[in-house]
């Protein structure tokens, strides 16, 4: 139960809320609201510029490596055959998908997280990347004669179905079900979707085993504007969805009682919201493979930087880092190994990973026991 | 005093372990067990032998030259390899949850195995050997040795990564998933950037598998398990008194940091001989102590030997069953993920707090 003084606080609880743990210790004590709003509009501000300028990276550097006159020139109907191809057809698609993946990622990640109470849920950690992912390596495998649409909604199965154990699991422990459990049982299913890869790897032939190994490690290479269309529909609908649930995941922070005090049906928004981030993550899956760390680490990064928990202002700015955590990796992948380009996976890892042990090393400790 | 593990995850007191008699009366049906298991793998395959067959062909009077080869050449190593294996992995399994006292560690759970397969993929790439083919390199015992390196590393991180001024088991697995999520997504980077085929099918050896092991990898193995695991044999009085918790431990002169390392460091270094000759093959160190607990009870003198056991049936019993149960060759890692994780989220369930 939270303790009757904290909250006529922010309108928030603390994070990993049903965990009982402490989460004002962890925060920058008691930004008052307009200091938080202050710092929404700055940090947004800061955030969409450094985007923009990874946006302008993306699409100058690489084989050819473009200056801005040339950029004006292609812009302006000239250049050469190539240089158009590179900036219309491969490094916009890429900048799209990469802001439109991370912001659903980031989104993904952040109405997980305060959805189950635990500041560990991320579509990596409770298995939903890999469940969608299996799906896409046994598309992959058996090529089965489906529209490219359809992809989105396997894999969002795929997905779900981790989703639905984890929350069978959560019922069934009760409420107080600690941050570790949930992480376990998200690895549990995990090795259990590897296996189920590892079998397809051996029924594939050679070039699937590449494929697969490609889509587990996640990467935007060559997807280009008929993948970036496929998944439209789903970032269009469910990245807006994503940002007004605000008020809910406030409700659900503060404790199953309050939530349901104030008229919010706890246990139909908490599947609402988690088939909502599973479909966001299955959508980003079925086109560029299964990218960790984007969904875990931006939230937080969103949080430290505002200094509150207030989902309604968490949400935009951890889509904002996710979008330029995701596009600065895929930056990254394509250019510091270049001309091999590297998993966007392994620059996500590095950048996230890091934030994810911090966050760690201060959760755990509110773990009872 | 501190619980003996956090909740949710606790090393359950079985209600009503076997006496010591009961014990031995398990000891021998498991030992009965094994045996069956290694020969019906001797039996079954492209090809069945009959057992008598089978008896002659060992005995060195085999009815035909093939049937000396399938049995004496291919199935002979892969069945005691699977033994040696399994058994590793469940001894590794028993001692780092007794390290730990946290009832869901083992090495796949505490970043172990995936440091096992970064290091030896990039020794396999990079390492000072002239050897070409992948399959000659994973058989040098220098691999044994950097596999090793890399999961006594890996685990040593977790451990540090996790250790306050008293090791919190529940941070332990919760930083092990994480530390290995990383190790992976690294794994995937160096075969991506360095890739050759030789590290590439290091990579397959490593998706788990009996397949295509035969004397040689019997010799890397053997040795291994013959040094290391006394060695994590005779640690079981410790380790009991590990179990009492840090503090009383501590009163009986038990240094708890250090003999938990050397524990965590012994589970890793057969986790690594395991590994690089069967591949990451998972869950069989967690779910063989825990069968053995439930059997023997909680006495580490006894689940010891008990997880080695059982490991071995485990693995014995995976590998003969996706043989024997399915047309195309399902890889045994595969069988021993998908009932691992049913079992895992059994035990989860089952010992959920009230």
């Amino acid at each position: 139960m939270l303790p009757v003084g904290r909250t006529d606080r922010q309108p928030t609880g603390p994070m990993g809320g049903t965990d009982g743990t402490d989460g004002g210790a962890r925060l920058r004590p008691l930004s008052t609201r307009s200091g938080v709003r202050r710092r929404l509009c700055w940090w947004s501000a800061a955030l969409g510029l450094a985007l923009a300028g990874v946006g302008l990276a993306t699409i100058l550097f690489g084989i050819p490596d473009l200056t801005i006159a040339d950029l004006r020139e292609v812009l302006g109907g000239g250049g050469t055959e190539l240089e158009r191809l590179g900036v219309y057809h491969l490094r916009a698609p890429r900048f799209v998908l990469a802001c439109l993946g991370g912001a659903a990622l980031g989104l993904a990640g952040a109405s997980m997280q305060d959805c189950l109470g635990n500041p560990l849920a991320g579509p990596e950690l409770l298995g939903i990347s890999s469940g969608a992912a299996t799906v896409a390596a046994a598309v992959i495998v058996f090529n089965p004669s489906i529209p490219g649409f359809a992809v989105p909604w396997l894999t969002l199965a795929g997905g779900l179905l981790s989703a639905v154990v984890v929350l069978g699991v959560m019922a069934r422990m009760g409420k107080p079900s600690s941050s570790a459990v949930l992480v376990l049982v998200g690895a549990a299913l995990s090795a259990a979707f590897g296996g189920l890869v590892t079998l397809l790897s051996v029924l594939g032939d050679q070039q699937d085993f590449g494929a697969i190994s490609r889509f587990l490690s996640g990467g935007l290479a060559g997807i280009g504007w008929p993948g970036v269309r496929r998944v439209l529909p789903w970032f269009a609908l469910g990245i807006p969805a994503a940002l007004v649930l605000g008020r809910p995941l406030n409700l659900l922070q503060a404790g199953d009682d309050i939530a349901e005090s104030k008229g919010l049906h706890v246990v139909r928004a908490r599947l609402l919201i988690l088939g909502l981030g599973s479909a966001l993550t299955a959508a980003v899956v079925s086109v560029a493979g299964a990218i960790s760390f984007v969904a875990l680490a931006a939230p937080h990064v969103a949080r430290r930087l505002l200094g509150t928990n207030d989902a309604r202002m968490v949400l935009p700015v951890a889509a904002l880092v996710g979008a330029l955590q995701l596009s600065a990796a895929d930056l990254a992948a394509r250019l510091v190994f270049s001309p091999v380009e590297v998993s966007v996976g392994f620059w996500t890892a590095l950048s996230g990973g890091p934030v994810l042990l911090f966050v760690l090393r201060r959760q755990v400790r509110g773990t009872p026991g | 005093m501190r619980s003996t593990a956090a909740p949710g995850v606790p090393v359950r007191q079985d209600r009503r372990p076997l006496g010591a008699r009961h014990s031995r009366v398990a000891l021998v049906a498991g030992l009965g067990l094994l045996a069956a298991l290694v020969a019906w793998s001797v039996m079954i395959g492209t090809g069945d032998i009959s057992l008598g067959d089978a008896v002659r062909a060992l005995g060195g009077r085999a009815a035909s030259v093939l049937d000396h080869t399938i049995v004496v050449k291919l199935r002979l190593p892969r069945a005691l390899i699977g033994v040696v294996a399994g058994g590793c992995l469940g001894l590794a399994g028993a001692l780092s949850q007794a390290a730990t006292r946290n009832a869901l560690a083992s090495p796949d759970l505490t970043g172990v195995s995936a440091g096992v397969v970064l290091l030896t993929v990039v020794w396999v790439g990079f390492g000072p050997t002239s050897v070409y083919h992948p399959d000659d390199i994973l058989l040098s015992p220098a691999v044994v040795l950097v596999g090793t390196v890399g999961g006594a590393g890996a685990g040593w991180l977790v451990y540090a990564l996790s250790s306050q001024r008293r090791g919190d088991p529940v941070r332990l697995v919760l930083t092990g998933v994480i530390v290995g999520l990383l190790l992976q997504t690294i794994t995937s980077f160096v075969l991506r950037v360095w890739g050759s085929s030789a590290t590439l099918e290091a990579y397959f050896w490593f998706s788990g598998s009996l397949n295509a092991r035969v004397w040689s990898h019997w010799n890397v193995i053997w040795p291994w398990a013959a040094v290391i695991g006394p060695l994590g044999l005779v640690g079981a009085s410790w380790a009991n008194l590990l179990q009492l918790g840090d503090d009383v431990a501590t009163g009986l002169g038990v240094d708890v940091r250090r003999s938990r390392a050397g524990l965590f460091l012994v589970s890793a270094t057969l986790t690594a001989g395991a590994l690089v000759v069967v591949g990451s093959i998972g869950f069989i160190g967690l779910i063989g102590p825990h069968v053995t607990r439930r059997l023997v009870g909680g006495d580490l003198r006894r689940v010891l030997p008990g997880s080695f056991l059982c490991g071995a049936i485990l693995l014995s019993a995976a590998d003969v069953g996706s043989r024997a149960f399915t047309t195309r060759a399902v890889p045994t890692g595969t069988v021993t993920a998908l009932l691992g994780a049913a079992f895992f989220l059994f035990l989860l369930l089952r010992d959920r707090p009230r």
